[in-house]
């Protein structure tokens, strides 16, 4: 009898043993993801305002625009910094262009982290510094962003499109004018 | 009774199988059955144009790179892209990027871990507003996938050489790496 019960006990052992080591695994990635990342495809129609005269429009698409890192959030507000940078040194000087932004975003009432719209707001600056022959110079421009967005579902990721308006601030000492742009972004959001 | 237990031992046995195989299984994969591999990098290189001393590049994003993930085998295409395309000035100017790369996983994590061999072409084609021209890119690398939850870091090193034109400029080599974030889908 004795036998027989430690052998029943084993058994429950071994169907409680998996059960067990499946729950103390990490939640799936769609359930308990950190972070959105994303890359778009992006297209905008610029306009230079002070100090343009003639040929003030421009057009201009690409990819990747910038790398999006969101930060996934419980309530309806989310974080999302977006980046670029590139650096070149070589003869002596060097380009640096550093231009990173931070984003809020905003779901709307029936929309979830992962589907649905969502409205965004961010502030970023476009940052670039040269040097040649000894000489630095180094200029900054502070802009402002608004928008609005979706994501649509597909399968484990997501499209995402946004369309959005951006206000360039005029830097009078550097003689960069102010500019607006207007156009949209398409791309993927991955979670992990 | 014994054979009562005994039955009741089987059937907890039965029970437990699926779960046993289940549970030794690698962790989830979002990708179990991922189709695609997606990737942003930040690339280092020294580059060093002919007859021009070289310098040092850091860029990121570096570019987009989609991989097609094979249901078997150890070779893998990946498409890689960069656009940019304006009209400033009443004067269109562009840069297209368009790239494809061939990856030999050489580990028996296939394509989601491990070590693997790379190589690739591309063309360079450009218009810097004073005429346009093409250029081509050959490159080859060896590169690391470190699985970090869902994703995977990918590391890889390698050297890029490209054509000269005389609307794009004059050869050059790259030596370097770049590091970024793989997710699948």
């Amino acid at each position: 009898m004795r036998k027989l019960t430690s052998t029943l006990v084993a058994a429950v052992a071994l169907v409680a043993l998996p059960h067990i080591a499946l729950a103390q695994r990490p939640r799936a990635a769609a359930s308990g993801a950190k972070n959105e990342i994303g890359v778009d495809l992006g297209a905008a129609y610029s306009h230079t305002g002070s100090g343009c005269t003639a040929s003030c429009g421009a057009f201009g698409v690409g990819t990747p625009v910038d790398i999006r890192w969101g930060f996934m959030a419980n309530g309806p507000l989310s974080f999302e910094p977006r980046f670029t940078l590139a650096y070149l040194t070589g003869g002596g000087g060097h380009i640096l262009s550093f231009n990173p932004d931070l984003n809020v975003i905003y779901r709307m009432a029936k929309s979830t982290p992962r589907k649905g719209m969502y409205l965004t707001g961010g502030l970023g600056f476009a940052i670039a510094n040269a040097s040649a022959s000894g000489t630095s110079s180094t200029a900054t421009q502070l802009s402002l962003n608004g928008g609005v967005g979706k994501r649509i579902p597909m399968e484990s990721n997501a499209w995402r499109v946004e369309g959005f308006l951006r206000y360039n601030f005029e830097n009078k000492g550097k003689l960069i004018p102010s500019s607006f742009d207007i156009g949209a972004r398409l791309g993927m959001s991955f979670w992990r | 009774m014994r054979k009562l237990f005994g039955g009741l031992v089987m059937a907890a046995l039965a029970l437990s199988l699926p779960a046993t195989v289940s549970a030794q299984r690698r962790a989830a994969a979002p990708m179990g059955g991922a189709k695609h591999e997606f990737g942003i990098d930040v690339g280092v290189a020294y580059v060093k144009p002919q007859n021009i001393s070289g310098g040092i590049l850091i860029q990121t994003p570096v570019d987009v790179r989609i991989g097609f993930v094979p249901s078997r085998g150890n070779m893998m295409w990946e498409g890689r892209l960069t656009a940019d395309i304006n009209t400033v000035g009443g004067t269109t100017r562009y840069l297209l990027t368009p790239g494809v790369n061939v990856l030999f996983s050489n580990t028996p994590g296939g394509h989601r871990r491990g070590m693997f061999f790379g190589g690739g072409a591309g063309l360079v084609l450009a218009d810097g507003g004073a005429g346009s021209g093409t250029a081509v890119q050959l490159h080859a690398g060896v590169g690391w996938r470190k699985p970090y939850e869902s994703a995977a870091w990918r590391y890889e090193v390698g050297f890029q050489w490209q054509s000269d034109n005389a609307n794009i400029g004059p050869s050059s080599i790259a030596i370097g790496g770049r590091v970024g974030i793989s997710l699948w889908h």
